[in-house]
């Protein structure tokens, strides 16, 4: 059972009668009135000022013949009307009408006799729904003139209603019920009946009668009561049980729930947050709301109803309580002081204030229902939540977690840190990471434009501290969203997070936030401190430990690898720097990391720093380096195509005895001599040059780079003994339209007739002759000839030469022809066209714009179909065949 | 436990703009593909009933807008997801790329309590230009194993390619990471009725 220790309400018993011989029947306060029925027809008036609490009242008059009868019965029922200045009053089975002032009888309405009970409405002419309730505050402001006074009178199974006035009660109608009503109240122009076994709504108007749901059953004690703003609380039964339910003026159900109670309540009224009922056990007072929670059991001797006025007061037949409210933030305030938070926020919500008011009370409470929840009853979500809902700021959050962060001390207003066990801080944790989440998620969102700049750095240090805090949740609850947490946008403080992920030996997680926050060298320079790390030891470990070591090694090798191929160009100068850590423990890997394909920075990466790093510390992976670049990404600078070429020149050098041409490294360098076009053929040429009188080839295809050509001929004339090089090297260098390369056959066969020493190579420069007449001047060739060639010797070439010119003569002849036979044709057609006419008449009209030509310029299709220019639309189709090409254009 | 009661299972869509998302949901559930490209703006959902071994369970599916990144969105729109499906275009490298950030995004917002058996779904959309081809099959499929074996699906909203299988599957790792979910509320109801008697003694001291 309950005991509820709230007083919502002092109790002042003010008229006690021990030893008179009479009891109270009926109670109304009117005004500073009290007027008090006795079961002997007498009324006794009291003066019970407003704003007095638990004083007794003074009794101002007693009206012993207040009934104009000598018999002395009861007075049941007591209504007070100010509006009409009448005192309705149920004695002896009749309605009797009073002046409320002097409290003489005015008349006594006759056809009421055998009435058990009344009730009683003001209503307004012309507003049906008025609400008239005597504790509403619209009731005032009804306009006085159209008032009129609605009495309905239960006479067994029938009910009479009167207009009733000071002077006279009009008979309105009667109509028959199917049951004795156990309770009657006004609702509009409707009546709402209860009876034993149901509620009825009767419409006075046309009698019509509609049932009220209520889901009960049951037969109980049935009692309808209407409450201001035209609700009505009915008794009702839900599982047997007793409860209130609420309806509005057509009977529809108000509220989902019902207001639970111990007993069947005789009587109803409610107050602020709460709602009172009156029970064999005294005055139930609970929350009118789902909870129906007691809040306080005022104990009193059979209470039998109340009376809300400008006061509530209880009533017994010997006695009379005022219920006096206690002021809310009393109220509150003892709520608070036994941690019912929930309770006094409730009714904190029934107070009246500003919306700052209720803010700051709002703030007060709920802030502090957070800390017990925190600290006492150890609810971390529905803490932080109300905390949330508050919006403190997240360093007040972070006050409840002083063991989380350390650095942070329990700072004033907080009470002290509770101890919590492993298991609860755990708790504790995912409860902050849910807020801390959602913070961040309104800090990133907050938009930065509108924002002054002070603003902003207090926005920025929150950031900080809000995701500093939940790395340490993550590392904390050992999460696999660290991993996540740090790759995606933070503002970390990165020497806290340092700190706490190097404590946690989280160092992957630490290499990540480096990498999201562009710090690359703290992030290279923990890989390179993990790779030496685990660098396997023989001497000091046994095979295993050896294999497991070198396991976590490539582990962290290759995490250093993916990070140097997706930093940036710029970065370069890094990527050479901690290149070398990989390259000092395996080339191939090494190397791997400025030759992949897989990501997309390497190939943007600067690749001269690359070239130097490598030629520098490991010339021996120069070449392959060099020529991944040329042949894969088709490197064409200079730099590289150079020292591709130098590094095979010194692959080429390096050898004790110089090799063949036909070795598989002079092969490269040649043909790459050959092929490439970026190379600094000058710096290659000294180099060349500076190894004596080897690479004779190589020198002659430098020599024509570098637009040598007589000095590249004259060695390959007389140095080679292969003349197809002599050959190759014309044909790649010769161009007909360059002026230093147009003679280079004729160099060559220079070369060949007329050595400088030695005898003529006539054999060469006939073949040369034979094969390339075309590009050779013939008279000079011819005339280099020695005099003892034999013409059977030169007929290849005589032939050749003599084939071309006879070709050559007969094309131009056919072309000559060709172009006489045209302009014949085209002057035939000239004419042809020429001898076409054409009549414009006065009649003759454009086709487009339907007007006459006269004398405008116009245009005439094939067809004949006549157009202004100025009209004409497009020359090569003609408007009225719409045909393409067919009707041609002719103009005059 | 969940006992035949009425499921319904939020599932989310993620990735870049323009890989699609939009034009998947819609061909699963409306059955239309349209070549033009409209912009989701914010977040938006359609339902679909799907019977799912027997189980008649209705999706909720969150297209998302792909241009702007989660802040706009916030914590309450992820949590409570069954299912996260990442998308990526198979001819843009970079949407690829991209789905790591997402998964990390999703992850760290909707905090699941299990957040290495979330269950994720990869489909690598728009198959049907093979031309313009950018991300292998092998790339992306080792991608979805390296992070714990996520399904991959290569999907074509356009021709309707593997649609329907792939949120076949989707909805059946939401409908099971839903009854875990269930589990573990269960578990959390018998804890918490050890709290209730105390509530009671120090709420309103009965």
């Amino acid at each position: 059972m309950q005991t509820p220790e709230l007083q919502a309400f002092e109790v002042h018993p003010i008229v006690q009668w021990r030893s008179v011989p009479f009891h109270i029947q009926s109670v109304e306060l009117n005004g500073t009135d009290l007027l008090v029925g006795t079961s002997q027809g007498q009324l006794l008036v009291y003066d019970l000022p407003e704003g007095s609490v638990g004083a007794v009242p003074s009794l101002r008059l007693t009206k012993k013949d207040f009934l104009k009868t000598s018999r002395k019965p009861p007075i049941s029922q007591l209504l007070a009307v100010p509006e009409l200045n009448i005192l309705l009053c149920l004695a002896d089975t009749y309605v009797h009408v009073h002046d409320l002032t002097t409290f003489t009888s005015l008349y006594t309405i006759e056809r009421s006799k055998g009435t058990l009970l009344f009730a009683a409405d003001l209503h307004v002419r012309g507003m049906p729904q008025a609400d008239t309730h005597r504790l509403s505050e619209t009731r005032s402001t009804l306009p006085v003139d159209r008032l009129t006074l609605q009495l309905c009178c239960i006479v067994k199974r029938r009910f009479f209603v009167f207009e009733v006035g000071r002077d006279e009660a009009k008979h309105i109608k009667d109509q028959p019920l199917p049951d004795t009503p156990q309770t009657a109240v006004w609702c509009g122009r409707k009546l709402f009946f209860g009876f034993k076994r149901e509620y009825d709504q009767v419409e006075i108007e046309t009698g019509r009668v509609v049932e009220v749901p209520t889901e009960s059953t049951g037969s109980f004690d049935r009692l309808a009561v209407r409450l201001p703003n035209n609700t009505f609380a009915l008794t009702a039964e839900r599982d047997g049980r007793p409860v209130v339910i609420f309806k509005d003026i057509e009977g529809k159900p108000l509220t989902s729930y019902g207001i639970q109670w111990e007993d069947w309540p005789r009587a109803i009224d409610v107050y602020g947050p709460y709602i009172l009922g009156v029970t064999d056990k005294g005055i139930e007072v609970r929350f009118n709301d789902e909870t129906s929670k007691l809040m306080q059991l005022i104990h009193l001797d059979s209470p039998q109803f109340l009376v809300h006025g400008h006061t509530i007061l209880a009533a017994s037949p010997s006695a009379l309580w005022q219920l006096h409210p206690v002021p809310y933030d009393q109220q509150i305030d003892s709520l608070l002081d036994v941690n019912r938070f929930v309770d006094a926020k409730k009714i904190e919500a029934a107070m009246p204030g500003t919306p700052e008011e209720r803010m700051k009370r709002r703030y007060n409470m709920d802030k502090a229902h957070a800390y017990y929840e925190f600290n006492r009853k150890k609810h971390f979500k529905v803490a932080l939540d109300l905390l949330k809902g508050i919006e403190v700021s997240p360093a007040t959050v972070l006050r409840l977690y002083p063991w989380l962060l350390p650095k942070h001390t329990p700072a004033e207003g907080v009470p002290g840190a509770p101890q919590l066990t492993p298991q609860q801080k755990q708790e504790a944790i995912a409860a902050l990471i849910l807020y801390l989440t959602e913070k961040r998620t309104q800090l990133y969102k907050f938009d930065s434009k509108a924002e002054a700049p002070d603003e902003a750095d207090k926005r920025k240090k929150l950031m900080s501290i809000v995701d500093t805090t939940l790395l340490i949740c993550y590392v904390r609850t050992g999460s696999s969203l660290l991993r996540s947490f740090v790759r995606v946008n933070n503002h970390c403080d990165i020497s806290e997070s340092e700190k706490v992920l190097k404590s946690a030996d989280k160092l992957e997680e630490l290499v990540l936030l480096y990498q999201n926050r562009g710090l690359h060298r703290q992030a290279l320079e923990l890989l390179r401190s993990n790779i030496n790390k685990t660098t396997p030891d023989p001497k000091t470990m046994d095979e295993e430990e050896c294999k497991a070591m070198a396991q976590r090694r490539a582990k962290w090798m290759h995490a250093m690898i993916s990070h140097l191929q997706n930093l940036k160009p710029e970065h370069v100068g890094l990527v050479v720097e901690y290149s070398s850590t990989i390259l000092d423990i395996d080339e191939k890997q090494g190397l791997g990391i400025f030759m992949s394909k897989d990501f997309p920075n390497v190939k943007t990466f600067p690749r001269v720093p690359i070239m130097q790093h490598l030629q520098e510390h490991y010339p021996h992976l120069l070449t392959q380096y060099l020529e991944f670049v040329v042949t894969e990404w088709n490197d064409t600078s200079r730099e590289i195509h150079t020292a591709l070429a130098l590094s095979y020149l010194n692959a080429v050098l390096k050898m004790k005895k110089t090799p063949p041409l036909s070795s598989p490294e002079r092969q490269r360098l040649y043909r790459f001599l050959r092929t490439s076009d970026h190379i600094d053929a000058s710096l290659i040429m000294r180099r060349v040059a500076s190894a004596g009188d080897v690479l004779v080839e190589e020198r002659a295809v430098l020599l024509g780079q570098l637009n040598r050509h007589a000095e590249a001929l004259r060695i390959l004339a007389n140095d080679v003994a292969d003349p197809s090089f002599a050959e190759d090297y014309c044909n790649d260098n010769y161009d007909p339209h360059d002026l230093d390369r147009r003679n280079l056959y004729m160099v060559l066969l220079e070369h060949y007739l007329r050595p400088a020493s030695g005898p003529p190579k006539t054999q060469q420069a006939l073949t040369i002759l034979g094969k390339h007449s075309d590009k050779v001047n013939a008279l000079k060739a011819l005339d280099m000839l020695p005099l003892d060639t034999k013409i059977s010797e030169i007929e290849d070439f005589l032939m050749a030469i003599l084939t071309e010119r006879e070709h050559t003569r007969r094309a131009v002849a056919v072309q000559a022809n060709l172009a006489k036979t045209e302009q014949l044709q085209v002057s035939e057609r000239r004419i042809a066209i020429h001898s076409k006419h054409f009549k414009v008449t006065e009649d003759s009209l454009c086709f487009e714009c339907r007007k006459p030509i006269r004398t405008h310029a116009f245009a005439i299709y094939p067809c004949g179909t006549l157009v202004h220019l100025h009209c004409m639309e497009n020359e090569s189709t003609c408007p009225r065949h719409s045909t393409r090409g067919r009707c041609r254009l002719t103009l005059n | 436990m969940a006992t035949r009661k009425k499921v319904l299972l939020k599932v989310i869509i993620l990735g870049d703009s323009g890989v699609g998302k939009t034009s998947l949901m819609n061909q699963y559930v409306n059955r239309k593909f349209s070549n033009q490209y409209k912009a989701t703006i914010g977040a938006d959902f359609l339902t679909k009933e799907v019977t799912v071994d027997d189980r008649l369970v209705t999706m909720q599916i969150w297209d998302t807008a792909g241009q702007e990144r989660f802040q706009s969105l916030g914590v309450a729109f992820y949590r409570g997801a069954d299912c996260c499906v990442l998308v990526f275009d198979v001819t843009v490298p970079r949407s690829f790329e991209s789905l790591e950030a997402w998964r990390d995004e999703f992850l760290i917002q909707a905090s699941p309590r299990d957040p290495e058996h979330f269950p994720f779904v990869v489909l690598g959309n728009k198959v049907d230009l093979k031309d313009n081809r950018a991300i292998t099959e092998n790339r992306a499929k080792s991608w979805c194993d390296e992070k714990g074996n996520i399904p991959y699906f290569e999907t074509s909203a356009k021709e309707a390619t593997k649609v329907e299988t792939a949120f076949l599957t989707i909805a059946r790792a939401a409908l099971q990471q839903e009854k875990d979910e269930d589990i573990y509320h269960d578990f959390k109801d018998a804890v918490n009725l050890d709290d209730v008697p105390d509530k009671k003694q120090d709420g309103c001291g009965c």
